[in-house]
Formats: C-alpha cells, structure tokens, sequence
C-alpha cells in the first residue's frame, strides 16, 4: 500500500516511515501542508495525518478525505475528545505508539 | 429575574392605580354628600325663618282675634314662604307630603285673610274668634316644626356618611402607604437580589473561564509532552538503525538490540500511558487501583492478576513511580516469573499500616523461582530507582513459591487515603 505521511516533525515523519517500511508499505511524503497534502492525496492509497501542523489545522484535509472515502488515522498528542466530535470514528495512532499499533491499524482497515 | 422584578413592578402599578380610583370615587361621594349638607343646611336656614315667619302671623293673627288691630302679614312674607316651601321638595316623601300639607295650609290661611280683610269686618271678626284661623295657624307652625325636624335628621344622616366615607378614605390612603411601601421593599430586594445573582454569574463565568483554560494549557501541555516523547522514541530508533547500518552486526546482536528497543519503547510508553491518566485527572491525584489497572492492562490478561485494597488517593509523582515499578515488575514476570506459564497469576494487595501504605506484589503458581546471579535494569529500577523520589522503600525477596515485592511507602502528604 502507498501510504502518505502528512506530519510536520521530520523525526516523527522519520520514525513513520521507518515502521511502513518494516510492516512492507510504500511510504509517501511526508509532507507538512495543507496544500501539498490535497495534491498527493490520490496518489495513494492511505493517509496517516498529524492533527497539528505547525499551528495549521489539517482537518480540512481530514474533512476532504471522509467526504472522498479514503481510508486514513490521525496520528496525534491529542486525545479523540479534542480534535473534535465529528472525527470520533477516525482511527487514530497516540503518540507515542508502537509498530504493533500501526500494523493493528493496517488490518482493521483492510478488514472495513 | 428580571421578568420577576417586571411582575412585581406592574403588581405595584395596578395597586397603586386601582387604590387611587377607590380614593377619587371615595372623595367624590364625600364631595357630593358636602355639597347636599350645604343645600340642606340652606334649607334649614330657610325654615327657620319660615318659622318665624309664621310664629310672627300667629301672634298677629291672635292679636287679631282678640279684637286688636294689627298690620296684616306683609304678601312679600307669605311668598317667600311659598319659595321655601317649593324649595323643599324632592328629599324624601314625607317630607314632601308635609310640604304639600304646609302649602295647603297657607292657601286655606291666605283664603281666611281675603275674607278678614273683607269690607264687612264683623263676619271676619266672628271667623277670627271662632279660633279657626289660629287652629291653621297653629297647624302650619307645627308642619313647619315638622319639616325642620326631618330636615335636621336628613343632614344629620349626610354629615354621619360624610364621616364615615372621610374615615374610610383616610384608611384608603394608609392602606396604599403600607402596600406602596411593602412592594417598595419587595421590588428593592428584588432589584438587590438580581444584583448580587449577577455577581455570582459574573463570577462563575469568569471562573469557568479560567477552568477552561487551565483545561485548555493542560491539554496543550500534554500534547507537547507526547510529541516530545515521539521524538525520544524516534531519536532511540534513527540511532539503532544508523548503528546497524554501520556495524556488522550478528543476527543474535542484532535481536538483542532490538530487544531492548523494545523494552525502552515499553517504558517509554508507560510513561505515557501514566502521563495521560494524570492529565484526565488534572494532575490533582489519582486512585492507587486506576493507576495500577491502566499500567498492567495493556500488557497482563486482566484475568491473571488479583487486586485488593483500600482506596488511596495517590499524588502524581507516585504514580509515576508506581506504574514504572509495576511495568518492570509485569515485564519480568510474563518473561521469567508466573505470567511465563499459563497457570500462574500475580496478587497484588495494599493496605495502610499506621504510617505507611504497603503494597505486596506476590507471583503465585509460576515456575519455580532462581535467584538470578547478576541483577538487570529491571530490578534496578524497582528497588533503587522507582521509590527514591518519593522516600519509599521497595525491596525484592525470590521465595521459591513465587517472586515477591515488598513495597512501602510514607504516608504523608503524598497520598491520601479515604
């Protein structure tokens, strides 16, 4: 699976990418916008979007993606409560998370 | 409140406007009654005249009589009588009857003096001395007497309503001075009331606001934590990964390495795990049996550990030393302890002993327990370094039946009990 990293910390972008690589997924990106994020997005097949974006708000992408129906998970500090009611049933990887959790996400996904 | 203050307002307003009616129709009867007392007592002005009027015609008409020749009653007199007389009617029957009887009684004496003062006064003479003339004269003092008295009693009963509707209007207006003055009052508190709940809205918004806002840097804060922590995590990673790219490492190396990665992201985790608890608990303190539930959950079947104790109130830095010792404690005990076979399980009791909280971590059912010849990080952790902050005492004993950890801790304004 093609899988774009929408994160704006290139060490956590750095770990990301390292446990697709491990779990045997192409990893895209990472990209740190809003704009460059909307470009990419059907490139791929999965997106892993950081909620914060250096002060920019990503869930306009989040908004463009439900409305698509591409499958994506937050990955985020934040708790499910703060980013927001209408994401409650958007997966999403706490930071920090391990690989298991990534690879838990992986199968939940492909199983929906 | 305010819709409160506004019934209350329009309450006064209409008590006030229906008493004043009652008070200017009260008054207005008063002033009407007056203006008939005055007209009466005219009127009995008159009749006291009229009295003496027929008491002076009496006397001529007598004098007359009795063969004395006297000025005849002047017209002029007579017919201001009839004037009073017309005057008179329309206050009662009776009254008018007596009138009417008077009026009469004048005509019949007019009559007499027309035949008294005829040219043959001989006849008139014998009229005079048969005593009819002073029998209606007579008759007409004694109406006239009459008519006074029920004029008298007439006024009398006006100037006793006057009286009574004056008392009545004066009690009308103590009557609105004291219900103007208790819904004064009412609509005073009412307006200082509202006053004060603004207050205390005031101040309960302001101070929601500034629990919102704690909220809201709490939340912030343990958000850059977690993004710190991620960052921690993938410094550890790019390390191991830069290493292995380096060195030529065996496969056994290599496992060994990632091995403790995974033992460092574990904790760092834990620590995360601890983090989040005391941020949803505003950093104020948390339950001994939450914290030790959220610490070994994600890592033991929560069928394979017991937990019993009173409830105890820790404060944050306890707990973050108790969720590393019960993760070091849980980690050993799946790789090497009871959690290593599927019959053994782990029990975990605490209670309070005068000054002290003391927690007992016993393995039961496990393989038999060796003590190990060199100690790890692990137990490092668990007796030097989890309870040093928090000057408690941790102490490991290899039983043979099980592994056991003794824990204790002062209680001091550390932990709270309930």
């Amino acid at each position: 699976m093609k899988i774009l990293i929408v994160e704006d910390e290139s060490l956590v972008a750095l770990l990301i990418e390292d446990m697709l690589e491990t779990l045997g997924h192409e990893p895209l990106g990472p990209v740190a916008t809003v704009g460059e994020s909307l470009t990419l997005i059907p490139e791929c097949d999965m997106v892993i979007l950081d909620v914060n974006l250096d002060g920019e708000n990503s869930l306009e992408i989040a908004d463009v993606l439900m409305e698509s129906g591409k499958p994506f998970a937050f990955s985020s500090g934040y708790n499910s409560a703060t980013i927001g009611e209408k994401y409650i049933n958007v997966p999403l990887l706490s930071k920090p998370f391990g690989i298991e959790e990534v690879e838990q996400l992986f199968q939940n996904t492909l199983t929906n | 409140l305010k819709g409160k203050t506004l019934v209350v307002g329009s309450l006064l307003t209409a008590l006030v406007v229906g008493l004043a009616v009652a008070v200017s129709s009260a008054s207005y009867a008063e002033r009407k009654n007056q203006l008939a007392i005055n007209r009466a007592s005219d009127e009995a002005e008159t009749l006291r005249q009229l009295e003496t009027t027929i008491f002076n015609q009496q006397r001529a008409i007598r004098n007359y009589a009795m063969g004395i020749y006297s000025t005849p009653i002047s017209t002029f007199e007579l017919g201001r009588s009839g004037e009073v007389i017309a005057s008179l009617r329309g206050n009662s029957s009776n009254v008018e009857n007596m009138i009417d009887e008077l009026a009469d009684l004048d005509r019949r004496k007019n009559g007499f003096w027309r035949r008294a003062s005829d040219p043959d006064p001989n006849e008139a003479l014998i009229l005079l001395r048969s005593g009819e003339a002073d029998h209606i004269v007579d008759e007409m003092l004694t109406k006239t007497r009459q008519i006074a008295h029920a004029k008298r009693g007439y006024v009398l009963g006006l100037r006793e309503q006057n009286t009574a509707l004056h008392e009545r209007i004066q009690l009308f207006f103590v009557l609105i001075i004291l219900v103007a003055l208790g819904l004064l009052g009412l609509l005073w508190t009412q307006i200082l009331r509202s006053f004060r709940l603004e207050e205390v809205e005031e101040m309960f918004a302001a101070k929601s606001k500034e629990v919102d806002h704690q909220q809201l840097l709490i939340d912030e804060l343990s958000h850059r934590v977690k993004n710190t922590l991620v960052t921690v995590q993938s410094l550890a990673r790019q390390t191991i990964t830069a290493a292995f790219k380096v060195h030529e490492l065996t496969s056994a190396q290599i496992e060994a390495i990632e091995d403790a990665y995974k033992r460092f992201e574990k904790r760092l985790f834990a620590l995360s795990m601890a983090h989040t608890l005391l941020t949803q608990k505003r950093w104020q303190g948390v339950d001994l049996r939450e914290m030790t539930l959220a610490t070994l959950s994600p890592l033991i079947d929560i069928t394979r550990f017991d937990c019993s104790g009173p409830k105890v109130e820790i404060s944050p830095n306890f707990a973050f030393s108790i969720n590393l010792l019960f993760h070091e404690l849980a980690t050993n005990a799946i790789k090497y302890g009871a959690l290593s076979c599927p019959e053994g399980y782990v029990n975990l009791e605490w209670e309070i002993k005068g000054d002290k909280l003391c927690i007992e971590w016993r393995e039961c059912d496990g393989p038999p327990v060796v003590v190990p010849t060199r100690r790890g990080f692990g137990s490092k952790l668990i007796e030097k370094g989890a309870m040093r902050e928090v000057r408690g005492k941790a102490q490991l004993s290899f039983d043979p039946d099980g592994l056991v950890c003794s824990i204790e801790l002062p209680v001091s304004n550390k932990v709270k009990i309930e």
